[in-house]
């Protein structure tokens, strides 16, 4: 339901990243009139493209980083993920 | 619409017993701003300093930039809904201190930007060093909440900017620049030869410290919408953004957005410029999807032929940079996007998180990948220590000596996606 790039802080700068997924199959039929589930195309190529991204550069890891640092970036995470949670029914 | 910008060149600051400007010379009373900030009850201190071009003074971190502007008649007044009221702005005459940034400064979170150096290598990247800087210091009340300091710091600098240029309505202006935007029901008609351009401004709207903000309005809360260039320069935009200092279109930025100014040169000449829709970059994919399919909407509605789209930062914004460049490509409307890139030190890997292949036309900002050694400075406003914690740096960028070592993701605009910058690139 979010974007796993949001914010704009990169793998190495950034220790926590919440991603909130929602199930919503998708059921197609094929040729044979046979339905299948599939996700849906747009988020898993977003997803795709990240997953990517984090392959190629340095990730920061919670306990590499100072205290201070974490307790600020756990609340930059909780303060990106306001709009995707309201809009999920969870307002925080 | 019509509005003239009446420009005052301030190349020089200096603090004084009056706030008024003369022979270029702005002098500022600093006591009487001070009692000024702090009738915000959220804010404990507010300190001053100045630097002009060519000081070895290191700035940071940087929150925002804003030009000092005043309206000397018509609707509302500059900044509306901060400073102004929530009237409709974009006419009338409105007084420019040109020359001269309010900067603001102060801990809010570890993780911030920005780097202006005042000369240096590092003096080149930023738009910054080369205006005169009136830097607040800010420091919020320990007992108020990340929101309201937030909310404080931004309301400081644009009411900063404010007191400064309505002190001084009655200078002379050196220059005035005019500039109109008719009704539609008139732009549509005139240069029937010239193909009609619109221009899509995305607009930063993450969330907390990720934030834009429409007539004081959050930009995460509006639908795409037509927007008159002119009420852009009278600061119906302001910017709530605090982080990756490269590309994050700080006010003064949007006061004076380039892509406009371009637009406006050549309307009559070898195109008609139809209109400017912003549209925000929400992290949901929902709002993504809404947004785009609402602006390229607008777009076609204007009957745009092309468009110049213009992101702001990075990762999931370039997703909504493809989104609008599809749908208005598909709708048969030939775009320009405008970016910047994260491709890595050598310039080598992917640059945006996401692509199409109908992103034929995109120009760069730069990469805001790149390394740059800054040297050590002698005056340093602000908190060098934030240099370890920095966008575009990281632990261990600061070295003994008070050198830097970051990325240029770290300075002021380095890579701006309006392109308010010195630096450019050509092929040879």
């Amino acid at each position: 339901m979010n974007h796993p790039l949001y914010g704009n802080f990169r793998p190495h700068q950034q220790p926590y990243r919440s991603l909130l997924l929602k199930s919503n199959p998708v059921a197609v039929q094929n040729s044979g009139g046979l339905e299948r589930v599939v996700p849906d195309e747009h988020s898993l190529h977003l997803m795709e493209e990240a997953l990517g991204l984090y392959g190629r550069v340095p990730v920061l890891s919670p306990d590499q980083a100072p205290p201070a640092y974490r307790e600020d970036c756990a609340l930059i995470d909780l303060e990106l993920m306001r709009l995707p949670l309201d809009q999920a029914g969870w307002p925080v | 619409m019509k509005l003239e910008l009446h420009k005052i060149s301030v190349r020089e600051l200096r603090f004084g017993e009056t706030t008024k400007v003369a022979g270029g010379v702005l002098s500022i009373n600093r006591d009487e701003l001070k009692a000024l900030l702090l009738e915000d009850s959220a804010l404990s201190g507010v300190e001053f300093e100045l630097a002009h071009p060519g000081d070895k003074t290191r700035i940071m971190p940087v929150k925002d930039a804003i030009e000092p502007r005043c309206k000397l008649d018509g609707p509302g007044e500059v900044f509306p809904g901060f400073v102004g009221p929530v009237e409709t702005v974009g006419e009338g005459r409105t007084l420019v201190l040109s020359g001269l940034a309010v900067l603001t400064t102060g801990r809010l979170v570890a993780p911030q930007e920005g780097i202006v150096d005042m000369s240096g290598p590092g003096a080149d990247y930023t738009p910054f060093s080369r205006t005169g800087n009136l830097v607040l210091v800010l420091t919020p009340r320990e007992d108020v909440k990340l929101h309201e300091a937030e909310r404080c710091c931004r309301q400081a600098g644009l009411t900063a900017a404010h007191y400064l240029a309505s002190r001084c309505k009655t200078a002379r202006a050196d220059t005035v620049e005019s500039y109109e935007f008719p009704p539609l029901r008139e732009a549509m008609g005139a240069h029937p030869s010239l193909p009609k351009v619109g221009y899509v401004y995305m607009l930063q709207s993450q969330g907390l410290l990720h934030d834009t903000w429409v007539y004081g309005v959050d930009a995460k809360r509006i639908l795409p919408t037509l927007i008159s260039p002119t009420e852009i320069m009278d600061g119906a935009v302001i910017s709530g953004n605090c982080v990756s200092a490269c590309d994050k279109n700080n006010t003064y930025v949007h006061q004076n957005n380039p892509v406009i100014k371009a637009l406006y040169g050549r309307h009559g000449k070898d195109l008609n410029f139809v209109g400017v829709i912003i549209t925000n970059e929400n992290v949901t994919l929902a709002d993504k999807q809404r947004s785009s399919s609402y602006a390229i909407k607008l777009l076609k509605m204007l009957g745009a032929e092309a468009a110049v789209i213009s992101e702001e930062g990075f990762g999931n914004p370039d997703a909504d940079l493809v989104l609008n460049c599809v749908k208005a490509e598909r709708a048969g409307i030939k775009t320009v996007l405008v970016t910047d890139e994260f491709a890595g030190a050598n310039g080598a890997s992917q640059s945006l998180a996401d692509s199409c292949v109908e992103g034929t036309a995109v120009v760069t900002g730069g990469n805001a990948n790149a390394t740059i050694i800054l040297p050590p400075m002698e005056k340093v406003i602000g908190d060098l220590s934030q240099a370890d914690v920095i966008a575009g740096g990281f632990f261990g960028s600061k070295r003994p000596d008070g050198s830097l070592e970051v990325e240029i993701q770290a300075i002021l605009g380095a890579t701006n996606e309006l392109g308010f910058n010195k630096l450019g690139a050509y092929t040879i």
